[in-house]
């Protein structure tokens, strides 16, 4: 059914289990290009970052381009530039976008354009969190209380809606490959739905920061299929495979438009 | 749908009605020319307990070419020109019986062969010695007497059957103690698995470490890896045909085995002596006993365990009529904490009844059901889910042993079976579906013939056929969409109308030529169609895995396999030896698209992927059957490719399964009348993997960059198991016995994944991380027997 079954099982059984470091000899593929662009709603900096491949096993910093044009082309207007900014970064300051809109991406390497398109949708709303004192599993065989936060949100009946939530515990964000929390609307469609966030635990008097972000398909499909190579314990799910990206052209990486809803809560004790 | 299954049994009888016809007016003049032949027929069993044997030759000393073989029901008839003759009865490991007799009508002759006592010192006087390896006109066969291989190391001392035929050739395990296999380069949805003739759709049991089949309550276990005989069908790869015991029909008895994670105890006797018997036998493991004494809390909570059942009865009705009614009932239960709760398993029923029509005409038809359900449910506070999903077949299957003359034994029938389909359903409180996924309905069937006929005492040949047919059937919605998986339109159907008709035609021919009383070659190609596909996101059996139906988008997957071998006994048939060489072309193969969401999809058809494959190998077998020292070596040459167009860039990559060389030693050697030892080595070509050839971030995460499909090698795998069996007690009515293996002996820390993660020390650098399972596993276990 899913990896941490199956390794559970598996952990139940073994009686004599163990994990060494051993040496992988991995070839070097050829550098292939990877642009990442975010677009949040409202008025904020429009960031996109262009590298290359670089080897697996590497320690060196990849490879920036710097050499690329890139325009933002919202849905029915001219494009608009958006300018190198720093060693393969590329800012368009203050940039006002709008949720419902359509927005496309244009990046030119060397005489080869790249685009991705990614529909903003309406924002929805994160109405409450809340948290609780799990107990459940055994309050995960720990002595320390944990508190589950769960986040509220009423979903829009009828349209397929997709989410991605994104924690940040006292200031830190968590953006490791264990804290993705995706989840779409298949079997709650217009439901109230009540997101427990099992990424992480709190513990009395933490603060939680939670950033909704509604996304379109292709984004949230890049997304899962992103999170299946970084968080699964290779050989034990199907083969993996790069993520579906929305560029064409080849290139790697994804360009996401965002409507994000926040709230943060403490953790009284 | 009654009516749509009327009409399609009715179509299956016309087309049986013309084959039969057919077949009078072509062998009707050999049947009135024989008119001074007569007929021999019986019964062969074992003297002990009333078994039927299976497959015990049958020999005119006189006619030396002449001779037969029990079928699956110990019957057998010989036909030959009246006279007198010595008749041989003979099966390995029992004494050869010879009587003559005046066979100058249709004459009965049933057969009680009594074994021979094995342990007897020094040598075996009267072991049989046969030389079926060379004149049976088959190849690509594994047979496996359950008893033969009891001493045979294994993960956890559970004796399995499937385990052992993993180190024949040809035959590889899925994975690290999996009983999952995969069959001359196909995958392990491929394998036709039946027990008593009833599929068992998910044949193992704890994620794949144990098989569904309790040795204990076996008696025969045929697998076919090609030159498939034409009354099997529905599986592109192989074969696997078990066989129960009927149960003791002379007194009771009662055996079992205490092991450290599982129990057994089997049951048998008369109904009434010598007319009918019984058998039941169960068996149950508790590994998460262990559980108890753990600290953790959620752990002493947990519970992790399965067991199942297998039961069946025999009566002797008339002289010419018996029924049999077997069934099979097994379940994985699992559950963490009391939040969580999984459990799965098979169901199966078969009612057959045997009927002589006369010595000549040998008739079985059976009533087959199968079924394999999982459940899930899980809840937390108020809220509580449940995830359901099943398949049930049912199956009528009537099949014909026509012994024409002693020249040509003809096999025909027909089967004809209902599948529902019950996809995953998810339901709880306070969940609404968008979509909600209906049963889906088909019926399967088939007609065959096939004739096995001695042209020459050098040349047999065997040639058949088998007409499939597959019939998606409604009430039910088809689907229909663009090349990127798009739903373009969808149509309803009535319930019983046809969504979308398959046929298809399976030739299946082999030859034998004896090149002389020692050798033999043996040629043949068959053709397979598959018309369920197994739906799986992970590379080792899971019980969530889901069987779907061919349809109008997925099309039947077809197996053509050619195969050449070369056979060899040495020894006045002391050691068998084969080599066989053969390739295989497989269409319509399944694999996904990347991401691919199987779960609570409507539109799960427009994940797929379709493509084709090759398979080609070379094995080769040495097998000693008798003396001391009993065991066989195995080598396989091998490899197994795809291609399909939207992976690896349409270029052919390996199959995971794509291990290009394979070996198998096994060795059981009797010390004294008390002590057996057993060992076995294997070692096989890690298997094809994908691993990344770069990496980049996006997100602040590190992410692979993966350039080609399985483009990899996980390192070499191999091991030595040991055991070592210590009979206390061996009368007639009582055994008693302890045996120990050692699984893993050297310790090797064989590869089960490799993943990649960052050094805790120095998170900047990757490094590649190796998990093992099962070093030094130990296991003891005493068996008995009253």
């Amino acid at each position: 059914m899913n990896t941490k079954i199956c390794f559970l099982f598996i952990s139940l059984f073994v009686f004599a289990s163990c994990q060494k470091v051993i040496n992988v000899n991995l070839n070097n593929a050829n550098a292939n290009l990877v642009i990442e662009g975010v677009l949040y709603d409202g008025v904020h900096d429009f960031k996109v970052k262009i590298s290359k491949t670089s080897s697996y096993f590497g320690t060196e910093p990849s490879a920036m381009v710097s050499n690329a044009q890139v325009f933002l082309v919202p849905n029915g207007s001219a494009p608009i530039p958006v300018p190198l900014f720093a060693n393969g970064e590329y800012v368009l300051s203050n940039f006002q976008a709008n949720t419902a809109t359509s927005y496309q991406l244009n990046v030119n390497v060397d005489g080869k354009v790249y685009s991705a398109n990614a529909y903003m949708p309406p924002i929805t709303n994160l109405d409450s969190l809340t948290y609780e004192l799990f107990t459940g599993f055994g309050g995960m065989g720990s002595n320390e209380k944990n508190y589950l936060m769960k986040a509220h949100l009423n979903d829009t009946v009828g349209t397929e809606n997709y989410y991605r939530i994104i924690t940040t515990k006292n200031d830190t964000l968590l953006n490791k490959a264990g804290d993705h929390y995706l989840f779409d609307d298949k079997i709650r469609d217009g439901q109230k739905i009540d997101a427990p966030l099992f990424t992480t635990f709190f513990k009395d008097g933490d603060t939680a920061d939670i950033q909704l972000l509604s996304m379109d398909a292709d984004v949230y499909d890049y997304l899962t299929t992103l999170n299946e190579i970084i968080s699964s314990n290779a050989n034990t799910s199907a083969a993996p495979a790069n993520p579906n990206s929305n560029f064409d052209n080849g290139a790697l990486g994804y360009f996401a438009a965002y409507s994000v809803s926040r709230k943060s809560i403490r953790i009284k004790p | 749908m009654l009516s749509s299954i009327y009409i399609h049994s009715f179509n299956f009888y016309k087309m049986l009605k013309y084959i039969l016809q057919t077949m009078f007016f072509t062998f009707g003049y050999s049947l009135i020319a024989n008119a001074h032949n007569a007929t021999l027929s019986g019964r062969i069993k074992d003297a002990r307990n009333g078994e039927d044997l299976i497959g015990a030759t049958i020999r005119v000393v006189e006619l030396k070419d002449k001779g037969t073989r029990t079928n699956s029901y110990g019957f057998y008839s010989l036909t030959l020109p009246k006279g007198i003759y010595t008749i041989e009865f003979q099966y390995l490991g029992f004494e050869k019986q010879s009587i003559k007799l005046n066979i100058d009508k249709d004459l009965k002759q049933d057969i009680d062969l009594q074994t021979i006592e094995r342990t007897i010192k020094d040598v075996i006087v009267k072991a049989v010695k046969e030389d079926k390896n060379i004149t049976r006109t088959e190849m690509g066969v594994i047979r496996l007497d359950p008893k033969s291989i009891e001493s045979v190391p294994v993960l956890f001392g559970e004796k399995d059957i499937v385990k052992t035929l993993q180190l024949t050739p040809g035959v590889k395990a899925a994975g690290e103690g999996q009983s999952g296999f995969y069959v001359r380069g196909g995958g392990v949805d491929q394998n036709l698995i039946l027990l008593d003739e009833a599929p068992v759709y998910n044949a193992s049991h704890l994620l794949g470490f144990f098989s569904v089949f309790n040795s204990d309550a076996l008696k025969d276990v045929t697998l076919y890896k090609g030159d498939i005989p034409a009354e099997f069908g529905g599986r592109a790869s192989s074969v696997l045909d078990v066989k129960m015991k009927d149960g003791n029909s002379k007194h009771y008895s009662a055996s079992g085995g205490i092991g450290l994670i599982s129990s057994r105890l089997t049951v048998e006797g008369p109904i009434v002596k010598d007319k009918g018997s019984f058998i039941l036998s169960g068996r149950r493991t508790y590994a998460d006993l262990f559980l108890k004494l753990s600290n953790d809390s959620l752990l002493k909570q947990s519970k992790l365990y399965f067991y199942d059942l297998n039961v069946k009865a025999n009566y002797q009705i008339s002289k010419k009529d018996r029924i049999y009614l077997s069934g099979y009932f097994g379940r994985d239960v699992f559950g963490l904490g009391s939040n969580f709760g999984f459990d799965w398993g098979n169901k199966t029923a078969t009612l057959r009844w045997n009927h002589e029509f006369n010595s000549k005409l040998f008739s079985n038809t059976s009533l087959i059901y199968s079924d394999y359900s999982y459940q899930i449910k899980a809840g937390f506070d108020d809220q509580e889910f449940k995830i359901n999903s099943s398949i049930r077949d049912y199956n009528l299957k009537q099949d014909f042993s026509w012994y024409l003359n002693s020249n040509n034994t003809i096999k025909l029938g027909f089967n004809l079976m209902h599948h529902t389909f019950r996809p995953t359903v998810f339901s709880g409180t306070g969940l609404t579906t968008r979509d909600t996924l209906k049963n889906r309905y088909a019926l399967e069937g088939g007609v065959y013939i096939q004739n096995e006929q001695t042209l020459t005492n050098k040349l047999s040949v065997k040639y058949g056929v088998r007409l499939s047919a597959f019939d998606y059937i409604g009430p039910g919605k088809a689907y229909t969409y663009d090349d990127k998986g798009n739903l373009i339109s969808s149509k309803s159907y009535q319930n019983g109308e046809t969504i979308k008709m398959y046929l298809g035609l399976e030739p299946r021919l082999s030859a034998r030529y004896q090149l002389n009383d020692k050798s033999s070659i043996k040629a043949s190609y068959n053709r397979n169609l598959q018309y369920l596909h197994l739906l799986s996101n992970s590379t080792t059996s899971s019980p969530t895995d889901i069987w779907v139906p061919s349809s109008n988008n997925v099309k039947p997957q077809i197996v053509n396999q050619v195969a050449l071998g070369y056979f060899r006994n040495f020894k006045d048939n002391m050691f068998e030896f084969s080599i066989e060489g053969y390739y295989k072309s497989l269409g319509n193969q399944i694999d996904y698209k990347n991401g691919a969401d199987l779960f609570l999809n409507l539109n799960v058809e427009a994940e797929l992927e379709y493509g084709k494959g090759r398979a080609f190998g070379a094995e080769f077998y040495l097998h000693k059957q008798i003396g001391k020292l009993t065991g066989w070596a195995s080598y396989t040459l091998s490899r197994s490719l795809r291609t399909f167009t939207n992976i690896n860039q349409g270029k052919e990559f390996s199959a995971k399964q794509d291990r290009i060389h394979d070996i198998a030693i096994v060795g059981m050697y009797s010390l004294s009348k008390k002590i057996k030892l057993s060992g076995n080595w294997v070692y096989n070509t890690g298997s094809a993997v994908t691993f990344p050839s770069g990496s980049y971030t996006v997100d602040n995460v590190k992410v692979p960059y993966y350039t080609e499909r399985n483009g990899y090698r996980m390192p070499a795998y191999h091991r030595l198991d040991l055991g070592v069996t210590w009979i206390r007690v061996k009368t007639d009515k009582k055994e008693s016995s302890w045996n120990i293996s050692l699984y893993n002996a050297y310790g090797r820390q064989n590869a089960y994944s490799i993943s990649f993660q960052q050094n805790k020390d120095n998170p900047a650098q990757t490094e590649a991380l190796q998990t093992s399972l099962f070093r030094w596993v130990p296991s003891i276990t005493y068996n008995f027997k009253f």
